[in-house]
């Protein structure tokens, strides 16, 4: 039996070398199909501009600067103006020489905690405007604009919004005023998305999608700007030497997943 | 089905944990956006800055004019007190006083606010009954054509208003200066306020006369200046 395996064990050693020798002839013949995904997101950004008042013309890039300040003149023709409203919102001019004007400024800035809220470094998603010196019928002229610089189109709502009196410029010591002592018209032919986006504050509807009409949602697509020049004119009010601090949050949302629309 | 029941809780534990591991996959993309604004306004304030009187007695002037048809005397009857600036409210008082005694005033306005203003209004009010109510009379200051209307008094026209029997008035008042003017801050406008008792005047009597003054912010005004209207004759903005 030993003999017999001997005799076994060379031929099949016999065999494998046998067929390494002709291998080739006998391989699989194959190709390999290979498929590779790769996946990017979209960047969301949704970012706010400020546009400063050179003396002549706002802007059309964004920075930190002035608006302008304005101011309607009545006693004469026409001897008062109604509230302020769009449909006077030619009647607030320039202040005439020599009269101390009223101070606008703007600023842009970061709101937000980096990384969850804000998706920039810095993140230009935050205007501050500042003005001083109102009476009435005086007031600023801004303009201020709400632009995509993503990739995904956006809605949005307003998240929240309040209003604080408080005691002295330095708006640290502040307490919740019941109104705001001012009116703010949009410019003539603004467009209906700036209603709705400044018209919210008005209404103080937080957490509802801002919408021009029904089923239509202020929608900014990417590289879309919405451009809104607006007056805050002080109204008919005993409110001398008086400190208002304001804030409204709007939140931008992805165009597909409305948490307050349609 | 023991068994099948444990594997299922563990299999739902391990699908929890993954969930929460890759819990930002499945958050909405948002980013908000917010707009701040701090406003402060601005203070219109007008104080009286001066008040200086002067009577018709005096020693040493006897026989010379005082005005507005009074005459100094050395007397030492009649007297007055004023009150002290600044103030938005100042009072003079007569005591003992008699037909052709007078006091002349003047008196200072001054812008201490930050608002421009003019001087929208100017009127007396007199109570001449004793009743307390300044309801007997009212005069509106006017002006025109840059120049003050002679009516800022309750006698028009006078030449010699304490002597002069064309009116029943007890007292003589007289307000020059200010109508229309435009204050900025700091400015100040000087004035003259004539208060003489006239031949009706009755014994032991208390008469009361209020001047008012109203101060518009600059762009909500009649006037385009001193005297001057923007609207002939002028229409005044009221107070809202």
């Amino acid at each position: 039996m030993t003999r017999a395996f001997r005799h076994t064990g060379v031929l099949m050693m016999l065999s494998v070398v046998a067929l390494g020798l002709v291998g080739a002839a006998y391989a699989l013949w194959y190709e390999d199909l290979q498929v590779t995904a790769n996946v990017s997101t979209a960047k969301f950004d949704a970012d706010a501009s400020f546009h400063p008042w050179d003396g002549t013309n706002f802007a059309t890039t964004s920075g930190n600067g002035n608006g302008r300040p304005v101011v309607a003149q009545v006693g004469a023709n026409p001897a008062t103006v109604a509230t302020m409203v769009t449909t006077n919102y030619a009647a607030f001019g320039d202040f005439p020489s020599g009269k101390p004007a009223t101070t606008c400024t703007g600023a842009i800035g970061t709101y937000g905690a980096n990384g969850v809220n804000a998706n920039d470094t810095v993140d230009n998603n935050q205007v501050s405007l500042t003005l001083g010196g109102l009476y009435p019928y005086a007031g600023c002229e801004f303009e201020i604009d709400l632009h995509n610089d993503g990739g995904i189109p956006f809605h949005i709502a307003l998240t929240s919004v309040s209003l604080q009196s408080c005691t002295d410029n330095t708006y640290t010591t502040c307490v919740p005023a019941a109104s705001a002592p001012w009116s703010i018209g949009l410019a003539p032919g603004s467009p209906a998305a700036c209603t709705a986006f400044l018209g919210a504050i008005a209404t103080a509807t937080v957490n509802t999608q801002i919408n021009t009409g029904p089923n239509a949602p202020v929608q900014i697509h990417d590289g879309q700007d919405l451009v809104c020049r607006f007056k805050l004119i002080l109204d008919q009010a005993n409110v001398e030497n008086a400190f208002y601090k304001f804030s409204a949050v709007y939140r931008a949302f992805q165009w597909n997943e409305a948490p307050y629309g349609p | 089905m023991k068994g099948l029941g444990r594997k299922t809780s563990l299999l739902l534990v391990l699908a929890v944990i993954a969930t929460a591991l890759t819990g930002a996959a499945y958050s909405l993309w948002y980013e908000d956006v917010a707009v701040n604004a701090q406003v402060a306004t601005g203070n219109l304030d007008v104080t009286f800055s001066r008040f200086q009187c002067d009577e018709s007695e005096d020693a040493g002037r006897e026989g010379e004019y005082f005005d507005d048809g009074y005459y100094y005397v050395a007397k030492e009857v009649g007297s007055f007190t004023r009150t002290n600036t600044p103030s938005d409210s100042l009072t003079l008082t007569i005591t003992n006083g008699y037909p052709g005694y007078a006091v002349d005033c003047k008196v200072d306005v001054q812008n201490i606010g930050n608002v421009p203003v003019h001087v929208e209004r100017e009127f007396f009010d007199f109570d001449l009954d004793n009743d307390g109510d300044f309801d007997d009379l009212h005069i509106e200051c006017t002006a025109s054509g840059g120049f003050q209307q002679p009516d800022c008094r309750n006698l028009n026209p006078v030449t010699f208003p304490w002597t002069s029997t064309a009116n029943t008035a007890p007292i003589y008042t007289r307000w020059v200066n200010g109508l229309g003017c435009q204050l900025h801050t700091g400015d100040r406008n000087a004035g003259d306020l004539f208060i003489g008792i006239r031949q009706p005047a009755a014994e032991n009597t208390t008469y009361r006369v209020r001047m008012t003054f109203q101060f518009n912010q600059w762009n909500e005004s009649g006037w385009s200046g001193c005297y001057t209207p923007k609207n002939e004759p002028v229409t005044p903005v009221a107070h809202p």
